[in-house]
């Protein structure tokens, strides 16, 4: 009997290892013995075929009718005339390239094909079912449930949300899109991140490792502004015996601030470089170099004119004279380009230190003079210790007061410029003296017109002037500066005692010639004391001068004498500049020093002071 | 023209109206010669008008007619959940012989009683019209296979006949048959249908005028 067949349903399938099952495809039909069965009248078709022995051939083919997999599988139809197979399961045909598991399902079209053989023979077959594999609907749309591995060979596009519970990606991943790690989920990186664009973090950075920021860094913290808070700055580093490291590109030098200060209205302040050049062409360097070259100079010159007339110990003590002052110019010369660092600028100009008041309701404003005595400042001390000046904007503060007791200190400046409160005229150079009205304010007098009493109430030198003739206006002073003014003072009035002794013991040997008996322990008088005895300090000449007459002393009195010995004694200063590089033509001041002879004595003269013009 | 010419000539006409239940059944075999298995009967209607007429000695009769019979059958195939149900009505002309073989007198009456006797008949059919039912499915059995010839029936039986008056006759009657096969749509094919029917029918007979039926003495 031969029958033909029709399949009626269908294909319900399930590819993949679904709950730890095998590989295959679920397939279900009916069989329907299309034959017609005789009755009186019309005949019957489409019988379902049920209890009926069968064999079923499934064949996948590629997409270009090859056949990438074939199988067989003997078996029969139920009561019903259904049968229900898995593709992957049957006895694969000697046609088949492969077995289930390694079919490359590459997503290019496959079809599937499906014959029985009914009858004795099981080579029989009647193909009744040649379809296209597609998408299983509801694998398609609707949830996928897979405990199983998941390998997808090709692109996959996802256009709803993605729940994974683990996902391991071992290439490259791209999204297109927001990223976001959600309920407070770590996001773990073994490797680099890298990030183009601005990155945003919105809680706690902590950074476990060396940190490198190669862009400007900019720390906006909004904190309170409590100052004596370490939780009030935006930067706190801690954790290490050091603080902070800066390095500038290249060697430092004024134009690399390694810190600047600024606020709303610009730059207050600066921690500058320094370069060894930067202080070889600095005024000081060059000015104190001119002025050690014409000493050396001088000596030069001196042993020069007299070699004649020295004797041995002369010629030698002069030549050792000249070969210290040389070695002082280079060890001038060493330690100053050693000393080159770092500088901190600051539109602030004084050092100064918080000093309590000696009566804590006493007021103060900058610019005040105040009497200190024993710490404590005043402005109605009668008698203090010293005269300072309250600061206004110190660039060094010092001895900062306890915490909740600022108002009872004032911050003094120590050294350094700072405004004073001045009545009447001031000029440049006038000394400012504490006013016997203990007000606070100040007032300018000559240096020539000082008394001894007014060196003690000496605030500060005069760096700006005053016209105001009947009020009060502040002036720039330096203070701190001028601890050795008295000294040319005291120094004029012990010329003066020793020339009254020397006066008195001429009046007692005077004495003595006219009568021998004359005792002159009566006037209660060392006879025949005078200054110490001549030591071996090299900045001191040794014969026929005075002790505390200096080479320069002397040179004065000679260049001023000799124009000769003057200009030798220029050029041999310019040529020792030249020897050690120094450009004395950087200054105008450095430039006169050692070409102008006229400018010469005059600064000698500034130098030596009064005490030349004493002697 | 002789039959009816010996008719004519006869004393003993009547006229016959039957009704009757059918009882029918369909005997098929395929053209494997296979029978199909759960077929049963299924009752039906059966009417007749006749002519009759008495020939040799009153004791044979010869009867014609007109005759509506409703023949059907049902069945199912259980493997393949198949349910089957035939509705046919036919009509046909129907010629038989009843032979009397037994009277008895009325018990009540100095009349003609019962008559009895046995039949035998047949009848050429046509199909006027039928159905079948395959599962849900209905069909109309117009010109199919097996119902698109006339069916010629055999059929015997038994009756007897009740003088009610001298015009009037009542009658009861058993009548069982079988048509001869129905072939299919070729004479080579084997496939082929009888009818079996079996009529139990109740029938009033009306003597015609000069009709002794009911005259005759015992």
């Amino acid at each position: 009997m031969t029958k033909v067949l029709l399949t009626l349903a269908a294909c319900l399938t399930s590819v993949g290892q679904l709950f730890a099952q095998s590989q295959g495809i679920t397939y279900q039909a009916i069989i329907i013995d299309r034959s017609t069965k005789e009755i009186p009248g019309v005949d019957v078709v489409g019988n379902y075929l049920p209890n009926h022995a069968l064999t079923v051939r499934f064949t996948i083919l590629n997409e270009n009718d090859n056949i990438d997999y074939q199988e067989e599988h003997v078996t029969s139809t139920d009561d019903y005339g259904m049968i229900s197979l898995i593709i992957g399961m049957g006895s694969p045909s000697s046609l088949s390239p492969s077995v289930f598991g390694e079919i490359d399902w590459d997503g290019s079209p496959k079809d599937l094909r499906v014959e029985v053989s009914i009858g004795e023979s099981t080579s029989d077959f009647t193909e009744f079912s040649f379809q296209q594999l597609t998408f299983v609907p509801y694998a398609l749309h609707r949830n996928i449930t897979a405990t199983g591995d998941l390998i997808i060979g090709g692109k996959s596009t996802f256009n709803g949300e993605v729940v994974f519970q683990e996902i391991t990606v071992e290439g490259t991943a791209n999204m297109n899109g927001i990223l976001n790690v959600n309920n407070g989920s770590p996001a773990n990186f073994s490797g680099d991140l890298n990030v183009t664009g601005v990155t945003t973090l919105n809680n706690n950075l902590t950074v476990n490792s060396t940190t490198g920021l190669n862009g400007q860094v900019t720390i906006n913290a909004s904190l309170p502004s409590n100052q004596l808070s370490k939780g009030s700055y935006p930067l706190l580093v801690q954790g290490s015996s050091q603080g902070i490291a800066i390095t500038v590109n290249g060697s430092r030098n004024s134009a690399n601030n390694f810190v600047s200060f600024w606020d709303a209205s610009g730059m207050h302040g600066r921690v500058e470089g320094q370069t060894t050049g930067e202080v070889a062409s600095g005024f000081d360097y060059i000015w104190d170099n001119a002025i050690m070259s014409v000493e050396i100079g001088f000596i030069i010159a001196e042993a020069a004119c007299t070699a004649a007339q020295l004797d041995a110990c002369e010629a030698v003590l002069l030549g050792t004279q000249g070969a210290v002052k040389v070695a002082q110019l280079a060890e001038y010369n060493i330690d100053a380009l050693n000393r080159a660092g770092v500088a901190y600028e600051s539109t602030s100009g004084d050092y100064a230190e918080w000093l309590e008041k000696a009566d804590p309701q006493e007021g103060f404003s900058f610019g005040d003079i105040v009497g200190v005595t024993g710490g404590k400042i005043s402005k109605r001390l009668t008698e203090p210790d010293h005269f300072m000046v309250v600061s206004r904007s110190p660039i060094v503060l010092g001895n900062m007061p306890p915490k909740g007791k600022e108002s009872l200190y004032k911050k003094v400046a120590f050294v350094g410029q700072v405004p004073v409160k001045v009545r009447g005229v001031v000029a440049i150079g006038d000394y400012i003296l504490a006013s016997r009205l203990n007000d606070g304010i100040g007032t300018g007098i000559h240096p020539d017109r000082m008394k001894l009493d007014d060196y003690q109430r000496i605030v500060g030198v005069a760096w700006s002037e005053a016209d105001n003739q009947h009020g009060t206006s502040m002036v720039n002073v330096a203070v701190g500066i001028n601890s050795n003014d008295a000294v040319g003072k005291i120094k004029r009035q012990e010329q003066e005692l020793i020339s009254v002794r020397e006066q008195l013991n001429s009046v007692i040997t005077y004495l003595k010639t006219k009568d021998p008996s004359f005792d002159a322990e009566l006037l209660q008088f060392e006879e025949n004391k005078s200054r110490p005895a001549v030591t071996n300090s090299t900045d001191k000449v040794v014969t026929g001068q005075p002790a505390d007459e200096t080479k320069l002393d002397v040179a004065f009195r000679q260049l001023e004498s000799d124009p000769k010995f003057l200009r030798g004694v220029l050029a041999n200063a310019r040529n020792i500049l030249d020897e050690k590089g120094v450009d004395y033509n950087l200054y105008e001041q450095t430039r006169r020093l050692v070409t102008d002879e006229t400018y010469l004595i005059e600064v000698l003269k500034e130098i030596t002071g009064a005490s030349i013009n004493q002697k | 023209m002789v039959l009816l010419s010996f008719i004519t000539a006869a004393s003993g006409q009547q006229l016959s109206l039957s009704y009757g239940r059918m009882f029918t059944s369909f005997d098929y075999q395929d053209s494997q010669g296979n029978a199909l298995d759960g077929l049963s009967g299924t009752t039906g209607n059966s009417i007749m008008v006749a002519y009759q007429a008495p020939i040799a000695k009153n004791k044979w009769f010869i009867n014609t007619g007109i005759c509506l019979n409703e023949y059907g059958a049902k069945g199912s195939d259980p493997a393949v959940d198949n349910y089957y149900e035939w509705d046919t009505n036919y009509v046909g002309i129907n010629v038989g012989v009843d032979y009397e073989f037994f009277t008895q007198k009325n018990f009540f009456a100095n009349q003609d009683g019962f008559y009895f006797y046995l039949k035998g008949a047949m009848s050429t059919e046509f199909l006027i019209d039928g159905t079948q039912r395959i599962n849900n499915q209905l069909y109309d059995l117009s010109g199919k296979e097996q119902f698109d010839k006339p069916v010629f029936f055999l059929r015997g039986g038994v009756g007897a006949n009740y003088c009610v008056s001298q015009r009037l006759v009542v009658s009861l009657q058993y009548l069982g048959g079988k048509s001869f096969p129905v072939f299919g749509k070729s004479s080579a094919d084997n496939e082929k249908l009888q009818y079996v029917s079996h009529t139990i029918s109740f029938g009033l007979v009306l003597n015609l005028p000069k009709c002794k039926y009911c005259d005759r003495t015992f």
